[in-house]
């Protein structure tokens, strides 16, 4: 698939779900649904604009294929952002200590970090310290588990 | 006139003001000078730490962070030819050469006195110029207000990503974003997929951390673990300026004070384009002998006093019609929404002891940042070196805490991690972050605005267009051509030079 064509198939879905809400909206009594009405009947507008524009301009690089690349190291933010899920679940459960030092461990190995001094003298150095800053200074609750 | 805001200044001077200031200080230095980590990402990370201060206190916590992550950001720039923030990308030409020539020193203390003077001058033009220029806000009613509104988004998220369309496509998606919830109106639930969370609305935290700093700790996992920049290790640390440095510098320094304060005022154009156009007006003024592009130091002293003249002006636009004057403005605005204060004459009127405690806070913040960079110099420089395959997790953590902290509710993190995963899908498909919030926090003013404007035109709206009896919109289109004119002008122009940059990240300013 080419850029262009890449262009043109995500401006699709944006015009998809502006019509979600062009549709969705259409019920809202009261002038509810013009705000989301303006937003959504401009985007499509730009939304066609642009994919003219991409195939009007028909440069080299929009003629380039996209290189679907499923490798680790291409997806390593979005393995990041699925670890931190399990983090939020898991620090209601064990507890903001145990939980953040756990996942500061894991995440190094998983990101490639080797520097294991550097990652545990961080853990030991930063962990009491937001601890210390939200709990004790701001007086803001965090999250507490069985372990601590 | 001249008296009213000095009144201010004790008040800035408490002890908590004081204590917040030094702590937004070394907070804007430290992640300035990292690369990568940006002023609006240090703004976002701290507006859940600004939860229960009085609103002058937290908001002089997050200028000061601002004002000391423009002038941090120069120092991975000048030694290690990476911009800590896009707004030092062109220091780096200068700075490095002059690194590179055993005159790194020389170069930091040129950049620490262009920008603790530029940031000065700039806070106290916004001390006298705000004030008068916030009563053009008692011209504007609800339907020029949702014009403003959408100049506003239009002007930051099209210089945010280049791209007009996707800019104002950013802007129009906040701007639905903010309809989500409960209608005040009729008491319907707009756009909530029957999920309770979304009953009372998109908050603005988990909006700003997730669009700031969750999608840029996603964004800093990627790449090579090892990856961080060596070299800076053994140098002498005095920083304090040279009468003589300077006096040979005086002209190019105004250049750049002056570009800095001008651009500011602009809507959206902020430090990354006042920089190029200090560079800019530095090379055309060259002399014989000037040697720009091998160390020139009159190239970095117009670059550094832009980008830190332009901080204070900046903050012009965002406190009088609520349309920031950059991606750091835009956040600031979010953050002064969380905080219950609404940008406009009124904010002037009805709460002059906040408006200008945070002025004097911005002002004294920029003398501050001088003393302490003096303490902290070494620590930056070091900082430089930490991996960034540790930083980004730690964005995460702090972005998962600090939302907790600031909300107690577990529904607000699952939000604002939604908000980072699109900011970071935005990051990758050149669309702008800064426009979603922009959109979030003009939503209500826009929706107010489009819905006296459907009631007043009795359903035809664009007649107001063609209203040419009403000067307010002539005045409207006469300034948004301006600005788009001035736009045009001094955008930027790629670097052609030998010194080519590569700007770290995008959410900068």
């Amino acid at each position: 698939m080419t850029k262009a064509w890449g262009e043109g198939l995500s401006q699709a879905v944006i015009i998809l779900f502006c019509g979600w809400v062009l549709w969705t909206g259409a019920e809202y009594a009261f002038g509810g649904n013009l705000l989301s009405g303006f937003s959504a009947g401009v985007s499509i507008l730009l939304s066609l604009a642009i994919v003219y524009q991409t195939y009007r301009e028909r440069t080299k690089e929009l003629a380039e294929k996209i290189d679907f690349d499923f490798s680790y190291f291409a997806l390593k933010a979005w393995v990041m952002a699925v670890v931190i899920i399990f983090y939020v679940l898991l620090i209601f459960q064990l507890g903001y200590f145990t939980s953040t030092a756990i996942y500061l461990i894991s995440t190094s190995y998983l990101t490639g970090l080797r520097d294991l001094k550097l990652v545990v003298m961080t853990t030991a150095i930063l962990i009491p310290l937001m601890y210390g800053f939200f709990e004790l200074f701001l007086q803001a609750g965090l999250p507490e588990g069985i372990l601590i | 006139m001249a008296e009213e805001p000095l009144q201010y200044l004790l008040l800035a001077l408490s002890w908590q003001n004081f204590g917040v200031m030094i702590l937004g200080v070394v907070v804007g230095l430290v992640i300035g000078a990292i690369p990568g980590l940006s002023p609006p990402m240090a703004i976002a990370l701290m507006t859940p730490v600004s939860f229960g201060m009085p609103p002058a206190t937290a908001l002089i916590m997050l200028v000061s962070v601002f004002a000391a992550g423009i002038y941090g950001g120069s120092f991975s720039a000048i030694l290690l030819r990476t911009p800590g923030t896009s707004a030092s990308a062109a220091s780096a030409i200068e700075g490095y050469e002059m690194t590179k020539r055993g005159r790194a020193i020389e170069a930091i203390r040129i950049s620490t006195f262009a920008s603790v003077v530029g940031g000065l001058i700039s806070g106290l033009v916004l001390l006298y110029l705000a004030p008068p220029l916030a009563e053009i806000s008692l011209m504007f009613g609800p339907s020029e207000y949702f014009v403003t509104a959408l100049l506003g988004l239009t002007a930051i998220a099209a210089v945010a990503t280049g791209s007009i369309m996707k800019g104002l496509m950013s802007g129009l998606l906040g701007l639905y974003l903010s309809t989500v919830g409960i209608d005040i109106n009729s008491g319907i639930p707009r756009f909530t997929l029957d999920i309770v969370a979304f009953e009372g609305g998109i908050g603005i935290l988990p909006a700003i951390i997730g669009l700031f700093a969750f999608a840029q700790g996603m964004e800093l996992c990627e790449g090579d673990p090892r990856a961080n920049i060596s070299g800076v290790s053994k140098l002498s640390w005095n920083i304090w300026p040279k009468f003589s440095e300077i006096y040979q510098l005086r002209w190019s320094l105004m250049r750049g004070w002056f570009t800095g304060l001008v651009m500011g005022i602009i809507p959206a154009a902020g430090g990354s384009v006042a920089q190029w156009v200090a560079y800019n007006w530095e090379v055309r003024s060259a002399k014989p002998g000037d040697k720009f592009g091998e160390g020139e130091p009159k190239g970095l002293a117009a670059t550094e006093g832009s980008n830190n003249g332009v901080t204070g002006t900046s903050l012009i636009p965002m406190f009088v019609l609520g349309i920031p004057g950059g991606i750091s403005a835009a956040v600031i605005l979010g953050a002064l929404t969380v905080h219950g204060l609404q940008p406009g004459d009124r904010l002037f009127r009805n709460n002059p002891d906040v408006i200008y405690t945070i002025m004097w806070g911005f002002i004294l913040a920029n003398v501050l940042m001088g003393f302490v960079a003096v303490f902290l110099a070494r620590i930056m420089a070091y900082l430089t070196l930490f991996p960034k395959a540790l930083i980004g997790p730690l964005i995460l953590i702090f972005s998962v805490v600090g939302t907790y902290a600031g909300t107690n509710n577990i529904a607000e993190i699952w939000i604002m991690m939604g908000f980072g995963i699109l900011g970071y899908g935005m990051i990758k498909y050149k669309y702008s972050p800064a426009g979603v919030l922009l959109g979030i926090i003009l939503g209500p003013i826009a929706e107010t605005g489009l819905r006296d404007l459907m009631t007043v035109s009795d359903g035809a709206p664009f007649s107001f267009v063609f209203n040419t009896e009403d000067p307010k919109w002539i005045s409207i289109t006469i300034i948004f051509l301006i600005f788009v004119a001035m736009y045009y002008a001094m955008k930027p122009k790629p670097w052609e030079g030998d010194a080519k940059i590569e700007e770290p990240t995008r959410i900068d300013d």
